[in-house]
């Protein structure tokens, strides 16, 4: 049992590093997502970057003779968020640059609700600014911009949304985590703070439509919040434990684990959550898996009891069955059914069948080999001792049920592989014919998915395996103690 | 004698088959050329396909066959052998992490294996499929060429031998090669069948040979619903076939009358792999 319990306790540690593994080999295989890219896979050294990426484009503008427009849109992009980095350094640039500077600005100031005329000449757009920053520096304050959207999300008034507006994008943090509906009475919230977040963005697709739903409101948040967690370190700055928490939480990884905990594991491309087509698709591929379990059993038992009869002629037939079986494999056996049945052949009782025909060959190998295992001194003791038949029969079946435990672990892939197999010519929904599809059109989500659970099921079907050999005969264990397999 | 003329008989008919694979994988880049132009075409319309097209694609396809399942073979012995005599040297540390290594291998599809290798492979697959391939034989030789080495040098005969003198390299020559290479030759049969069979089902459901390369298990795709059923005999006779050549060769290596000591080896090969 203490064995059993170290198993299970190392078996965190090591789905930690395969989802690193296998998110850095996907991450790198598969093209990034735009907003993703520019994040790092793992370790953000330098999270909350808006200070640096502010005071470059100020200098990138500020200084420069021609137009800078990546620098331009930037600074447009960053906007409220910038503020408190970009206008108290004004007055350090030259009056050319304040002018470029603040034409920059504009679209932010747009977006805040300011009056500005682009005929207006550049020395009076740029006092105006400075007047805003004089009497409006204390608001750019996270305390103060969580008041002023919790005061927009109790009650609406022109006020308050003005409060909002002038924030521009230091606002987008309250807004968001403020954003998801607690109830059907809270959707007209939902969509009043969607709606100022998508005009700061400018993202009118994520805003809430006017005959939109709870449930509609609910996925809007939550695209909200998928979408805060991929741009959120270029709209922020962080301190202390915060900053330590964002390096490795402001990543394309932890991007990842954000979503696979809000959102079911993720979504995959046709847009449902991962876990719900995972609980689904195993409806089929269980099922499957179970049959060729079954099947691997039933010939590991006739197998075992055929050689502890120690009968020449059963060892013979054995080795031909299995040799036949070989000639068989299941994917030929499942075109064939294809063939014969068309559509009809999608059903889930004959994929059932077949693993049944699949699983018993891996089995029935082991017992064909001729071999006389560890059943026969056993049941030639019982036989002395004058066992009944049946009885010695029982125990044939036991020992030969705790060799193919054994064995199990090394065939399971196999298994696996030929339940996808069977469920992807024959059509059926599981498991399987999603992993096809998601490796034919890469889908990170349920890659990821799909890998952490069969390392999960790899882990678990492993101690399992041993403590189930361990309860069906004891020697197994002591045996490999003595090769060196065990600690 | 009749008997053991009756007994060889299969063994006989798969080695003929084998060699019938081998010539016709030899031959394939004199005669498949010389029917068609091109190769992917001919796998694309292998429904239609009769006569000489068929037998070229049939020639094609064992070969890349061939190739894939003896290169993964050949690297997984190598490799396998290399680490599992380097395991037995460390019977805590590496030798209980190749135990668990190949029992979470074990358990972890191959289909979703070869399919992860092959997202980063340049050559749309021929590398991802070996390579994994590769990577599920090496471990179970290691294991096996572990286990076979471990009960061979624990056995009583290589104690007495020492105790006569013996030295080291003469006990590798006289006792340990000659027990670790029939399971090992066995086994690496038996591996290839299922190489065989795991290639052409990855190849039908688009993740093995690049598309348009002719393999047995992308031309059944291919002929999976077609009316005709020359081409469909072919490719899932092939598959079949040889799988049971394969098998059959290396189940009666392995039925045969062993040196003491081969049959526990083979059960901790299963303690092995189940760890």
């Amino acid at each position: 049992m203490r064995l059993v319990l170290r198993r299970l306790l190392w078996l965190g540690p090591t789905l930690l590093a395969i989802t690193l593994l296998s998110f850095g080999i996907l991450s790198s295989a598969l093209p990034a997502d735009s907003e993703l890219a520019d994040l790092p896979l793992f370790f953000n050294p330098e999270p909350g970057a808006v200070e640096r990426l502010a005071t470059q484009a100020l200098h990138q503008i500020a200084s420069s003779d021609g137009q800078q427009p990546e620098a331009e849109r930037l600074l447009a992009r960053l906007g409220g968020a910038a503020l408190p980095y970009v206008l108290p350094a004004l007055d350090a640039q030259s009056p050319e640059g304040r002018a470029r500077v603040v034409r920059a600005l504009r679209p932010v100031g747009v977006r805040m609700g300011f009056e500005l005329d682009e005929h207006w000449d550049a020395s009076r757009e740029v006092l105006s600014w400075t007047r805003f920053w004089e009497e409006h520096a204390i608001d750019y304050r996270p305390s103060v911009a969580r008041r002023a959207v919790l005061r927009l999300a109790q009650r609406s008034t022109q006020l308050r949304d003005t409060e909002v507006r002038q924030l521009d994008t230091y606002a987008l943090d309250e807004l968001i985590a403020q954003m998801p509906p607690e109830g059907a009475f809270d959707l007209e919230r939902t969509r009043r703070l969607a709606q100022l977040a998508a005009d700061i963005t400018g993202q009118p697709q994520l805003a809430i439509p006017a005959d939109a739903d709870i449930a509609r409101a609910e996925a809007v948040a939550s695209a909200w919040q998928d979408w805060w967690a991929r741009q959120r370190s270029h709209y922020k700055t962080y301190s202390g434990t915060e900053r330590v928490a964002a390096m490795l939480r402001d990543t394309r990884y932890g991007g990842w684990v954000a979503q696979a905990v809000r959102r079911k594991l993720g979504l995959v491309h046709a847009g449902r959550p991962v876990w719900d087509v995972l609980c689904e698709a195993s409806r089929v591929t269980l099922p499957l898996f179970t049959c060729g379990l079954l099947g691997a059993w039933l010939g590991a038992v006739s197998g075992g009891v055929l050689a502890s009869l120690e009968s020449a002629r059963g060892a013979r037939v054995l080795r031909r069955i299995a040799v036949l079986s070989s000639a068989l494999p299941v994917l030929v056996l499942a075109v064939l059914a294809l063939r014969w049945l068309g559509a009809g052949a999608r059903q889930l009782w004959l994929g059932a069948f077949l693993m049944l025909l699949a699983g018993a060959p891996l089995a029935l190998s082991e017992g064909a080999r001729g071999e006389p295992g560890s059943g026969v001194g056993f049941s030639r003791t019982l036989a002395s001792l004058g066992v009944a038949p049946w009885r010695a029969g029982l125990t044939s079946v036991r020992l030969s049920s705790a060799r193919l435990v054994v064995q199990l672990g090394a065939h399971l892939s196999n298994l696996l592989t030929l339940s996808c197999v069977v469920e992807y010519v024959l059509g059926l929904p599981g498991l399987g014919t999603e992993t096809i599809a998601a490796l034919q059109h890469p889908d990170l989500n349920w890659l990821m998915a799909i890998t952490v659970g069969a390392a999960l099921f790899a882990g678990l079907s492993h101690v399992f395996g041993e403590w189930l050999s361990n309860l069906l005969d004891p020697r197994w264990l002591n045996a490999a103690a003595g090769a060196g397999g065990a600690e | 004698m009749r008997l053991s003329a009756r007994s060889a008989l299969p063994r006989n008919l798969a080695l003929g088959f084998l060699s019938l694979l081998l010539l016709a994988g030899l031959l394939s880049d004199w005669v498949a050329p010389r029917s068609v132009a091109s190769a992917a075409a001919l796998q694309s319309g292998l429904a239609d396909t009769r006569g000489w097209e068929l037998l070229a694609w049939w020639m094609l396809a064992t070969r890349n066959v061939l190739a894939v399942s003896a290169t993964a073979s050949l690297i997984g012995a190598l490799f396998g052998s290399a680490l599992g005599a380097l395991a037995i040297y460390g019977s805590g540390g590496v030798a209980g992490a190749l135990s668990r290594l190949v029992g979470f291998t074990g358990a972890f599809p191959g289909l979703l294996l070869v399919g992860l290798f092959r997202l980063g492979d340049p050559s749309h697959g021929v590398l991802a499929l070996l390579a994994a391939l590769s990577l599920l034989r090496t471990l179970e030789v290691a294991q096996l060429v572990r286990a076979e080495l471990l009960n061979a040098l624990l056995g009583d005969f290589v104690e007495a031998s020492r105790a006569l003198g013996a030295s080291r390299r003469w006990q590798l020559r006289a006792h340990v090669v000659p027990r670790v290479t029939r399971p090992l030759v066995a086994n690496l049969l038996q591996g290839a069948c299922a190489l065989i069979g795991l290639e052409a089902a990855l190849s039908f459901v688009g993740l093995g040979l690049p598309a348009g390369v002719p393999s047995w298990g992308a031309g059944l795709a291919a002929v999976a619903r077609a009316p005709s059923l020359l081409p469909f005999a072919v490719a899932a006779g092939s598959i079949g076939l040889a799988c049971a050549a394969l098998y059959g060769l290396g189940a009666s290596l392995a039925a045969a009358p062993a040196r003491s000591g081969g049959t526990a080896g083979a059960a901790l090969v299963a303690l092995g792999a189940a760890r």
